[in-house]
């Protein structure tokens, strides 16, 4: 149980971050979720709704919030941003159709106020498909240069493979543990 | 002389015209000579005044005249002739002028001497008028003089009267006030004594009756218990007397008893001695016995010894024998005979020994037939004996039964007496409890019958009562002695009251006066009410019409514009109040200042009453003096006064009436405004009502709202959370998630958030205790959910 390893790690001087994973539907969060949490592909449907998983990384336990990326379920994000360490924005670099509603909700979440302190990992997933953009792409496309004041970082991944996704997971678990001591 | 006589007659015309005026005032003097000395004199001394002025004024025109005519003579020296002429023409026509002046003023010295024959006739009469007016001025003043020291003799007199009659008034009043009280509580006291008495003898009565009752009762009762206690005495004496018979029968019977015992005794010690006797005989028999015994042992043991030496003998004999037998042997042949001898020797012997021994027995068997025979002889005594104890206890056993029997008759009798005495005793105690209580209530009957021969106290008090009665109707004696002398004095003092009656008019002039000015006052303080009324009266209009407004306001306003309105109205109601409280102060202080001139008006009124009062008062004064220790009561002092003090009683009648009426009209306009400030309140609470339906209406549409939109709600979503959040029990960070999705309000958001942080604290100081036990029980559902 999440409360139990909570407890546990209290108790045992872990550290615990709140980790969101979001991204427009079919981006790959539920396949990177199972990916980081099992090491396995696992079969997904679309989440309306969200999963939750625990991943120990580098003495961190990472509460990852996979949540639906749909657009009827995108307005419920914000429910999930209070206590929130840092967001996991998974974009689908092949679907440049939909790059630029990527980049609106991703500016979108960086407005809010209950997140002014996470830290923003970006992953451009589905880089194992053609046409698929590469990271300094997907950077410009999501107009990561606007950050301001805050710590992010893109990586290239491909979750189906499992690339990419722990390097960012490095970065960020040296970030959250730099960042709060 | 024309000249002198033109004068002449116009002197004359003026004086007569003076001495008409004179004569007309003259008349008039005369008119008013009987009402006014004092006018009369003045104008006599300005008549004269006037006349002396006249007189040198005449004068003066003479000599004027004189000059005159000596100019003239100078003058018609050097006059012309036809001037002469014309002069003389004129002379002629002045001549005839002065003709016919002449006539006129002969006419007039006619009329004049007719004058002055009047005026000094006026004047005779004048001066007689004013003779005989300083004489009765001088009467009147003496009189007046007179009747000033009289009045202050008699003021002194009176008032010194007045006092001591007061005083004794009062000292009677009191004395007679006290007698009343007295009287009164002597009577009081009296009634309630009599009262208590008659109650207590009621009581006592009662009591008594209840005493008989009881006593009788009691008399009842004593003598059931007599009749009892002599039926029970009768029934002890009858047992007695049935006793007596059993006692002696019981006597008897212990009297046979006894002699039985005797008997017994005797026949015990028969026993005895016969016991004694079989004893002694047995002894003896037994010492015989043992004798005979020991004769017969010391037989048996000589026979013994005998036989011992016999069988010694015979064992010597044997010996001797198996030495005979053996001599016999030796000598059988030779001894056979010897041994037939000796054998034969032997049988005697042994024959003698049987025969000792069948002696033996026989002596043994006589005497055991001897003791047979004792031994029946005894069993026989014995069976006597037996049979006179069975005889004995049957006797016994009877006489038992019988004592028994008596015994428990007795003990019967002994219970019925004990139970009669018990009885006896009972109904003593109950009748010394009787007598007991009886003596305590005749004892407080007797203390009551003290108490109430308090009443000879009481006749003591009627005897006092009596006195006092008797006091009082001297003291009322004397009282209707002083109300009739005061009767004759008032008939006195009513005759001069009539007399200052006439003073008393001017009084009441001044008075209506004072009421003219009074209804002037009044007159303009109504107008003034009215006015302010008229001023209230907008005023209301105007509030009626804010009121109006407001209300229309409030009721066509939407809801949206509720609250501008609300707090305009709230500040034109504030206005309002002030405006309304100043208004109110301002009628207030008119109010008051209407008051005060009131009070002033009502001090002046009481004043002029004092000052009228005070008239008749001092007028009464002369006539008391001639009832002089004379007792007055304030009833006839009040008549007096009241007769004085009718007019100024209407007067202020009034006056209370129609201040009665301004205070009406206050108290009226004092209702419009609490009317009004109720208007005022209950805008207000319909403002309050206004904006509670407001917030009513408002927390309506949002709960609306909220409906509206859980309505839009992707349910496989909701489902989906809500299935997650029952796996992993993560409240905290989705309840912000079902809050928005099913919309629940603030409050809602509040209560969970506060049960859950409320439920993981309790949970997260479970856990901090090592123990898992206590884990499962403090936490909330979703906590449980995350174990399993």
């Amino acid at each position: 149980g999440i409360l139990f390893t909570r407890m546990f790690s209290s108790v045992f001087g872990n550290k615990e971050a709140r980790i969101l994973v979001l991204g427009l539907d079919n981006a790959g969060k539920t396949t990177i979720l199972y990916r980081l949490q099992m090491g396995e592909v696992v079969s997904t449907i679309p989440t309306i709704g969200f999963n939750v998983e625990t991943v120990q990384y580098n003495n961190i336990k990472f509460q990852v919030w996979d949540l639906g990326g749909q657009t009827s379920i995108r307005p419920y994000w914000r429910c999930y941003f209070p206590n929130t360490q840092a967001v996991i924005y998974v974009v689908d670099s092949s679907d440049t159709d939909r790059i630029g509603v990527a980049k609106e909700e991703f500016h979108a979440i960086l407005e809010e106020d209950e997140l002014k302190g996470a830290v923003v990992l970006i992953f451009a997933n589905k880089q194992d498909l053609p046409g698929a953009l590469d990271d300094a792409a997907v950077t410009e496309a999501l107009e990561l240069h606007k950050i301001k004041s805050r710590q992010w970082a893109i990586f290239k991944t491909c979750a189906v493979k499992g690339e990419g996704l722990f390097e960012g997971l490095d970065w960020l678990s040296n970030t959250l543990k730099s960042g709060s001591g | 002389m024309s000249e002198d006589k033109e004068s002449d007659v116009v002197g004359e015309e003026e004086e007569s015209h003076v001495i008409k005026e004179d004569k007309e005032l003259n008349d008039a003097s005369n008119e008013t000579l009987t009402e006014n000395g004092d006018q009369l004199l003045q104008m006599i001394a300005e008549l004269r005044l006037e006349n002396d002025f006249l007189r040198s004024q005449f004068e003066g025109l003479k000599d004027e005249v004189a000059q005159g005519r000596s100019l003239q003579k100078a003058e018609q020296v050097e006059a012309d002739s036809a001037q002469l002429k014309q002069l003389q023409e004129q002379v002629a026509s002045l001549s005839r002028e002065i003709d016919v002046e002449k006539q006129t003023r002969v006419a007039a010295e006619q009329a004049l001497e007719h004058l002055r024959e009047a005026y000094s006739e006026a004047d005779a009469k004048s001066q007689e008028y004013s003779s005989k007016f300083s004489q009765v001025e001088q009467k009147l003043d003496q009189e007046i003089k007179e009747r000033d020291e009289k009045y202050a003799d008699l003021d002194a007199k009176f008032t010194r009267l007045h006092k001591r009659a007061k005083q004794r008034i009062q000292e009677i009043q009191k004395e007679k006030d006290d007698l009343d009280a007295r009287f009164r509580e002597v009577n009081e006291t009296a009634e309630r004594a009599s009262s208590q008495h008659s109650s207590m003898q009621q009581e006592l009565e009662r009591t008594r009756q209840q005493a008989n009752e009881a006593l009788k009762a009691m008399d009842a009762e004593r003598q059931q218990l007599r009749s009892a206690n002599n039926k029970l005495r009768d029934t002890i004496e009858e047992l007695r007397g049935s006793l007596q018979p059993k006692e002696n029968k019981i006597e008897t019977l212990q009297q046979s008893l006894l002699d039985k015992d005797q008997i017994l005794e005797d026949l015990k010690k028969q026993l005895q001695a016969v016991e004694e006797r079989k004893q002694i005989a047995v002894t003896e028999l037994s010492a015989k016995h043992q004798k005979n015994l020991e004769g017969l042992e010391a037989q048996v043991v000589d026979a013994l010894s005998e036989r011992d030496k016999a069988a010694e003998t015979i064992s010597s004999l044997q010996v001797l024998l198996a030495e005979k037998e053996s001599k016999i042997a030796e000598m059988e042949a030779a001894a056979t005979g010897e041994a037939a001898r000796l054998r034969a020797a032997a049988e005697t012997l042994k024959g003698e020994l049987a025969h000792l021994k069948s002696e033996n027995e026989k002596e043994k068997e006589t005497w055991e037939a001897s003791c047979d025979a004792l031994k029946s002889k005894l069993e026989i005594a014995e069976s006597n004996y037996l049979q006179a104890e069975i005889e004995v206890a049957k006797m016994r056993s009877q006489l038992g039964s019988e004592m028994s029997m008596q015994t428990q008759i007795l003990s019967t009798k002994d219970a019925e007496l004990k139970g009669a005495r018990e009885e006896i005793n009972r109904l003593q105690s109950e009748f010394s409890s009787y007598k007991i209580r009886a003596h305590a209530l005749l004892q407080k009957k007797d203390m009551e019958l003290a108490a109430a021969k308090d009443s000879e106290q009481i006749k003591s008090l009627e005897e006092a009562l009596k006195e006092a009665e008797k006091e009082v109707y001297l003291v009322s004696a004397e009282r209707d002695r002083a109300q009739q002398d005061l009767q004759s004095a008032l008939a006195s003092l009513e005759k001069e009251l009539e007399e200052r009656a006439g003073a008393l008019k001017d009084a009441s002039e001044q008075i209506k006066s004072l009421e003219v000015k009074l209804d002037s006052t009044v007159a303009r303080n109504q107008a003034e009410k009215q006015a302010w009324e008229e001023d209230l009266r907008v005023l209301e209009e105007t509030w009626r019409r804010r009121c109006e407004a407001l209300t229309a306001q409030n009721e066509a306003s939407p809801a949206e514009g509720i609250e501008k309105e609300l707090e305009n109205a709230k500040l034109r109601n504030k206005r309002m109040k002030e405006e309304h409280e100043s208004v109110r102060e301002l009628a207030d202080r008119l109010i008051e200042e209407k008051d005060r001139e009131i009070s002033r008006l009502v001090d002046e009124m009481t004043n002029l009453r004092k000052s009228m009062e005070s008239k008749p008062v001092w007028n009464k004064s002369p006539s008391q003096v001639h009832h002089y220790g004379n007792n007055n009561t304030e009833s006839q002092q009040q008549d007096v006064s009241n007769l004085s003090t009718s007019a100024a009683e209407h007067q202020i009648l009034i006056l209370a009436r129609q201040q009665a009426q301004r205070e009406e009209e206050l108290a009226q306009t004092q209702r419009h405004i609490l009317a009004l400030q109720e208007e005022i309140e209950e805008l207000e609470r319909e403002n309050r009502l206004h904006s509670q339906q407001e917030a009513v209406l408002k927390t309506e549409l949002r709960e609306m709202e909220r409906k509206q939109k859980r309505e839009g709600v992707d349910m496989t979503y909701l489902k989906n959370v809500i299935l997650k959040l029952l796996e992993t029990g993560e409240v905290e960070a989705l309840l912000p998630v079902v809050g928005m999705l099913l919309q629940f309000s603030p409050e809602e958001i509040q209560k969970c958030q506060q049960a859950y942080h409320s439920s993981t604290t309790a949970a997260t100081t479970t856990e901090a205790t090592p123990s898992p036990a206590s884990e499962g029980s403090g936490l909330s559902v979703f906590s449980r959910f995350s174990f399993s």
